[in-house]
């Protein structure tokens, strides 16, 4: 199975006087994860239940696989959805949570026994767990079977909703991957809907930007962060500096985005602008080390890997010069916000 | 210090309870055990109760119209308290609450005698339709409140889950809503089961010759037949069947409290 292609089109949804949704046209491809990425409030969860079916739009049209579905409510649509808050049923063990979409579709016995322990293996629950109480579970526990309830079903699409919001970062790393491998394994067409940037580069082969109701900019994790589309998404998918053209050394109207990585300490050659300045803070954080310099009363932050940061032995209040390529300033259009 | 003042603040209602709760009570078991007439104590109004048939019937009678009660409530109840919990939001939940609960700011007398009223005008005369409609709507606010406290307790999402996972209406509401309400019908039913198997006013008032429960039994032995040994003796029982009931039902779905 290839995965079905979900397909929004000119999608509009509002809440009384909010409007959520204006005019989304987007294709999930089929078999792929596709990012919802966006700040809270931005419409990326309401897109998220008109996919499922919970929420109907008030214009336009959802398409699986060319047909459409917009009609279609939740129960008839095959889909499999997983909830911020996980919604788990706390009256069930861990079994009857992943065997209740077979229940209600009439699987019983030993086919039910075998589809249920089949997707908690995948999930990688063992038979220890089938008895448990959801509510004595760990979070990332708790987690699996949320994934595993929504895979029992072999759903068209899968529908992840911040699933891993409240983990701790060791184990989200973990069950980022998770999500991967089970998705690659299964080839189900995923929409994961994130606030968080890092986790979107994680598991996206696609990534939407949102933001108030549009998607700004669609991509690999990659060209959306080489070519953000504007301002807004250079800062908001990786980090840039926000500068003045002439400072960067562009003649152009409006503001550039530098990559904070893209910075270069203490360059030689190879680099087309060079600034001296005042280291003003150090921020270590693992493979690399975040500055903070002050050139002529501008804030400059750069990223430098912990080997080089080592090598030239900066410390708070060292002068040093930064530098980079015109090449890796990104100028847009004006107007752009 | 906190615990010391929580002590004296405590104190009014301990007192309170002690005195007008638990001393009469067992003054209450005193007299049925004691025979005044006689002046010994005995046994013997126990072993009538139990097996005189006419105050088993009258028992069993008012038991069936308790569990009527606690049927009925739960049925009209359940929907009301979960769309109210499920479906209502900010202004229209606290309206909703207040419109199902008004009724129940009027003192219960003047409720039911109100009531009887209204029933003769639409022609309904006391009898068991009478009183039934008087109970039910009597307890309807201790099987209310309860489950829909209970049922909005319930994570919004787990209706959407349900409903993603292929859950038409009819397995939403066995699988998960009622499931979900059990904590607050067993206290609701509990409480409703209580009150409606001892119930004084309603039958008296509205029940006419199917009135006759436990409740003017007791008051027709002690107040109007001064038979003090035998009304003692038969609220006791009527006491311990009710713990015992509830004790049992608590037993039976301890694991469904979440």
């Amino acid at each position: 199975m290839a995965g079905v292609e979900v397909r929004f089109e000119d999608v509009w949804k509002s809440y009384e006087a909010v409007i959520a949704l204006r005019g989304v046209t987007l294709t999930a491809p089929g078999g792929r994860i596709t990012v919802l990425l966006g700040q809270s409030g931005c419409g990326k969860t309401t897109l998220l239940k008109i996919a499922a079916g919970l929420l109907e739009p008030d214009r336009g049209r959802v398409y699986f696989n060319g047909v459409d579905y917009t009609r279609v409510p939740a129960e008839r649509r095959d889909v499999g959805m997983v909830f911020q808050d996980l919604a788990l049923f706390p009256h069930m063990s861990v079994f009857e949570n992943v065997a209740f979409g077979l229940r209600v579709r009439g699987v019983r016995g030993l086919e039910l026994e075998r589809r249920v322990r089949e997707v908690l293996d995948l999930v990688g629950l063992d038979g220890s767990f089938y008895n448990r109480r959801v509510t004595e579970l760990s979070g990332g526990q708790q987690q699996r079977v949320a994934l595993a309830r929504a895979l029992v079903i072999e759903p068209k699409v899968l529908l992840l909703d911040e699933p891993l919001a409240h983990l701790d970062y060791k184990v989200k790393q973990r069950l980022l991957e998770e999500v991967r491998r089970i998705q690659r394994s299964l080839r189900i067409t995923t929409i994961y809907v994130t606030h968080d940037q890092l986790e979107a580069m994680a598991v996206g082969d696609v990534i939407a930007v949102m933001r108030d109701g549009y998607v700004v900019q669609v991509g690999t994790p990659r060209e959306v962060y080489e070519n953000p589309r504007d301002l807004y998404v250079a800062s908001f998918f990786g980090d840039a500096n926000i500068l003045d053209p002439r400072f960067a050394g562009l003649d152009s109207d409006g503001l550039v985005a530098l990559r904070f990585e893209d910075v270069i300490l203490n360059p030689n050659g190879d680099v087309d602008v060079v600034y001296e300045g005042v280291v003003e803070d150090i921020v270590f954080q693992g493979a690399f080390v975040g500055l903070e310099v002050n050139v002529n009363n501008r804030s400059l932050k750069l990223l430098v890997p912990r080997r080089e940061f080592a090598r030239q032995g900066v410390s708070l209040g060292s002068r040093v010069r930064v530098g980079w390529k015109l090449s890796e300033v990104r100028g847009f259009n004006s107007g752009a916000t | 210090m906190v615990q010391r003042s929580l002590v004296i603040a405590v104190a009014p209602l301990v007192v309170a309870l002690l005195l007008l709760f638990y001393a009469p009570n067992i003054a209450l078991v005193y007299y049925s055990f004691y025979d005044r007439v006689r002046g010994v104590f005995t046994i013997d109004f126990y072993l009538d109760v139990i097996t005189n048939t006419v105050y088993l019937n009258v028992i069993l009678y008012s038991l069936s119209i308790a569990v009527t009660t606690v049927l009925a409530t739960l049925a009209l109840t359940l929907p009301v308290a979960a769309y109210i919990a499920l479906y209502s939001r900010g202004f229209e939940r606290i309206l909703l609450l207040v419109i199902f609960t008004t009724p129940f700011w009027i003192d219960f007398l003047l409720r039911a005698w109100a009531l009887k009223s209204l029933l003769y005008m639409v022609g309904v005369r006391e009898g068991f339709l009478a009183l039934m409609v008087g109970m039910v709507y009597d307890y309807i606010p201790f099987t209310l409140l309860p489950v829909y406290a209970s049922l909005a307790r319930m994570p919004p999402h787990i209706v959407d889950v349900a409903r993603t996972l292929g859950a038409g209406s009819l397995d939403i509401w066995t699988r998960i809503i009622i499931p979900y309400a059990v904590p607050g019908v067993l206290v609701g039913s509990a409480l409703v089961l209580l009150m409606s198997f001892t119930e004084l006013v309603i039958p008296s008032l509205l029940g006419g010759v199917r009135g006759f429960t436990v409740g003017p039994l007791i008051y027709t032995l002690i107040l109007a037949g001064d038979d003090w040994g035998r009304g003692a003796a038969l609220a006791i029982v009527i006491t311990v069947l009710s713990v015992l009931s509830i004790v049992l039902a608590y037993r039976r779905f301890k694991g469904w409290l979440l």
